[in-house]
Order: structure tokens, then sequence, then C-alpha cells
């Protein structure tokens, strides 16, 4: 890791209650400076970088100061472009009685940090129950975004998917999900627990529905997990702010933690948390965390997220047929992934190449019909 | 009512306040705040002084109100503040980032 990238942790980490931050004692270098500021820029993290300027910790140059607002200040500008775009679809998503939860970046930003503005995204990720996600698409392709890859049969989003992802006419991305993530812990999740409580604030003059603070800390650690490769810094920022505020019920967290068989994800996602971010204080789930071992087999799925060599479209595919517990559903999905519907382009794949994802599949389903 | 009866009815003095409209996107940015207005295309930004009046119209408030606490803090005279002001109500109004209404 590079000092930039350091730094840029240093910035992650700042304001946290037990974060071990260190700082330069003088500003940066021009060299230095470009490339810690890619690096914000990279990882959203200008509003905290405001923050530990304003406040003294990172001392910089007058022109480094205007650099560092005009980043925030852009970054700000698309954000309420991005949010401005979702009310209309929350507003349709209303008038058609779908229920819908904002997820991540827009719900922890106006819900879980004291000024919005230090929580930056570039996309918005909603959350529908599955019986209404065939009502969704409908209702994104009707206000004019294009959803990029169509699902490889009818049902498929229903029953297997993760959800499916649209842009505007103006290109900015709407996540559409009915579950956290792809694959198998995508499929574990116990979805009703979703939308047993929720939180709301305010948006727009309308008070808009997010999850409760206990699944955005768990969505916060499937995104800390299994998402990037390096993870990213906000999610783990994110895992962080939400189990240092004390608002966390670790009861029901734990319940819904053997529930969805998460022990792994969040064992992971606690770990790189406390070890990006240098956070010295001990909470149960960090200490547990700390001491958590994952089976052979948690080991494997993991592997299909994190492994450069086996995260592919066709490996968590691979793990998801394994994964379904019913033949009935193994065959669906294996003829959706066998035959799929012309224009099913794999995410990750280039059109024209989906060859490879089926033959991997094909030979996982030749490997059980064996056994 | 019968004929000589009279009706009486109580008035209050009427007191015309100021709120920002709940539909307006914002944030802070720095010593700036930005905002978006639900039907405008463009964004506007308000600058330091912007950011104080836009956080003292979080509450319904009077004009006279924000001047009196303006004029306080950077001690120049509420009448002199009041008139700088109303202007740029007018405009934020017209941008439909705030709205009156009588109280």
């Amino acid at each position: 890791m590079t000092g930039m990238s350091e730094l840029a942790r240093s910035v992650a980490g700042h304001g946290l209650p037990g974060a071990t931050t260190t700082w330069p004692e003088q500003p940066l270098d021009r060299t230095g400076w470009t490339e810690f500021l890619r690096c914000i820029s990279r990882q959203r993290l200008s509003g905290l970088l405001v923050e530990a300027l304003a406040a003294g910790d990172l001392p910089a140059t007058p022109e480094q100061l205007d650099a560092a607002s005009q980043l925030h200040f852009e970054c700000v500008c698309a954000v309420l472009q991005l949010e401005s775009e979702l009310l209309p679809v929350l507003d349709a998503f209303g008038a058609a009685g779908v229920d819908a939860r904002v997820l991540k970046g827009t719900a922890v930003a106006h819900l879980d940090f004291l000024d919005p503005a230090q929580r930056l995204f570039a996309d918005v990720d909603l959350l529908v129950r599955s019986e209404r996600i065939d009502d969704a698409v409908r209702i994104l392709g009707g206000l004019g975004l294009t959803r990029q890859s169509v699902q490889p049969r009818a049902g498929f989003d229903r029953r297997f998917g993760k959800g499916a992802t649209f842009v505007s006419t103006s290109g900015r991305e709407f996540d559409l999900h009915r579950t956290f993530v792809m694959g198998p812990y995508g499929l574990r999740l116990q979805l009703d627990d979703l939308w047993e409580r929720s939180d709301h604030f305010e948006l727009g003059g309308r008070q808009v529905g997010a999850l409760d603070a206990d699944c955005r800390f768990l969505h916060s650690c499937y995104h800390t997990a299994l998402g990037d490769t390096p993870p990213r810094l906000v999610p783990q920022r994110d895992v962080a702010q939400l189990l240092l505020s004390g608002r966390l019920d670790l009861d029901r967290v734990k319940r819904l933690i053997r529930a969805w068989q998460a022990e792994p994800v969040v064992a992971r996602a606690v770990r790189l948390t406390w070890e990006t971010l240098g956070i010295a204080d001990i909470t149960a789930l960090s200490n547990w965390a700390q001491r958590y071992v994952a089976s052979p087999r948690a080991e494997k799925d993991l592997a299909v997220y994190i492994d450069p060599d086996a995260n592919s479209y066709a490996a968590k595919s691979v793990a998801v047929f394994s994964a379904l517990p019913r033949s009935r559903d193994k065959a669906a999905f294996a003829l959706a992934m066998a035959l799929p519907r012309r224009g099913f382009v794999p995410p990750g794949e280039l059109p024209g190449r989906s060859g490879r994802w089926q033959r991997a599949l094909l030979s996982a389903v030749h490997r059980a019909a064996r056994r | 009512m019968t004929e000589g009866q009279q009706r009486t009815v109580a008035t209050a003095p009427s007191t015309t306040v100021w709120e920002r409209d709940p539909h307006v996107l914002w944030r802070r940015s720095g010593t700036l705040v930005v905002l978006k207005a639900p039907a405008a295309a463009e964004l506007v930004t308000l600058d330091e002084s912007g950011l104080e009046l836009w956080s003292e119209l979080e509450q319904p408030i009077t004009l006279q109100e924000v001047a009196d606490r303006l004029a306080e803090r950077y001690v120049v005279s509420p009448s002199q503040v009041a008139a700088d002001l109303e202007p740029l109500f007018d405009d934020l109004e017209r941008l439909h980032l705030i709205h009156r209404r009588v109280a």
C-alpha cells in the first residue's frame, strides 16, 4: 500500500471514535498532492477530506485547500443531481404501490452521518420485494431509464438474480435490488427480514424509506466483504460508523447473521474495517470477528467474490447452482444460464463471449448429475 | 345570526414568514451551500453568508428576525441588513428555493 492510500485511510477514519489516524506534519508536495487527490476522488472521500482540512489535521497549502474544496463541490453537485433523479422514481413506485427502500450511500448519508455531505455516492441503489421486481423494472423503463442487461430468462430476476442496473438519459446509474449480492450469499439472505423494520428520512419533501440500522450495517458488511477487490474505503467507513454508533440492536444483528449464514461475510467486513481504519476500540462484534475462523466451504463461497482468479459471473453462477436447495430451482437456473434469451450478456463479460460462463455452468451441472 | 346581532371577529396582526421550500435538495459544501429546486435544471450556490441565511430559514422566520440576528452577529444596523435581504429573498423565492406565507 502506498503512502497516498495510507493517507486516504486516515481520511476515511477521520472523526471516528477510536480510529488511529496518522497525518503528515507538512503539506504534501505537488506530485504527492495530485496523486492523493486522485485517490480521494476515486474513493469518494472528499467530504471527509474537507472536514480533516478544516480541523487542521491535514496540513495543506492554500492551493491545496482550494483544490479539495473544488473537488468536494463537484461531488456534492453530482449527488444533488442524482437525488433529484431519484425523486420521480420514488414517486412512480409509490403511485404503483411498489414499496421501495433506498440503500447504501443515499440512505447512510442521510441517516448515519452528522452532515450528509460527508458521505458521497455515485449511483442510487433501491431495494424492492422479489414479487414486485418485474413491476419495478417496467416502471424504470417507463421513466426512460435503460436496463444494462436483459435477464437471461423470464422470471430470473424474481427467483435468482440480485437485481438489475439501469442508466438514466443523463447517464446516472440506478441499481435495482431484490437482495444484496449475486451468488450464494445473496440467495441465503432471508429477504423478509429486510422488510421487517424500516427507517425514514426526508428528501425533497418526501419521507423516504430505508433499511433499519441493523440491516444497513449488515448491508455495509456485504458491500465491504463481497464488493470491490480491493475493498473500497467508503463501505468500510459505513461499517465502522454504524457499529460504533451505539444504535444497533446487537442481539438482532447476531440473529440475522445466523439466519443468513453470513458469519464469514460479517467477520471479514469487520476485520477488514478495523485493520484498514486502524480502529483501536474493541466491541463485542469486532472481538468476535477477530476470532472467527471460516469453514473450508465458507472460504470457497467467499472466493467467488474476492479471489481475482475465481471472481466472475461464471463462478458465481456455479456457486448459485450448488447453493440452490431444490432440484426444480436448480433445473430452472441451469436452463436460464445454458439457454439465455438473445441479448443477455453476463455482467463483466463482453457481448459475444458468453461461452466461458456457459461452459463453466454446464460442467457444474454435469458434475452434479454424476454425483 | 339574527338581525341586530354583531359578529365579533378577533383578528391577529398578520405576519409574513419565510421558509425553505421543503422540496429543495441541498448540501453544505465547505462554507457554501448548494441548492436544487425540484423543477430547475441548474443548481444554485450560496456563499458563506448565504449558508448562514439558509440555516436561519430552517424554521419559519420573518425577514426582520433574520435581519436582527445577522445584524447582531455582524454588528451592523438591522435596517441595513433588512434592506439587503429583501431583494435576496425575492430572488430565492423566484428560484423556488424559499417561499413566504402569512402566519
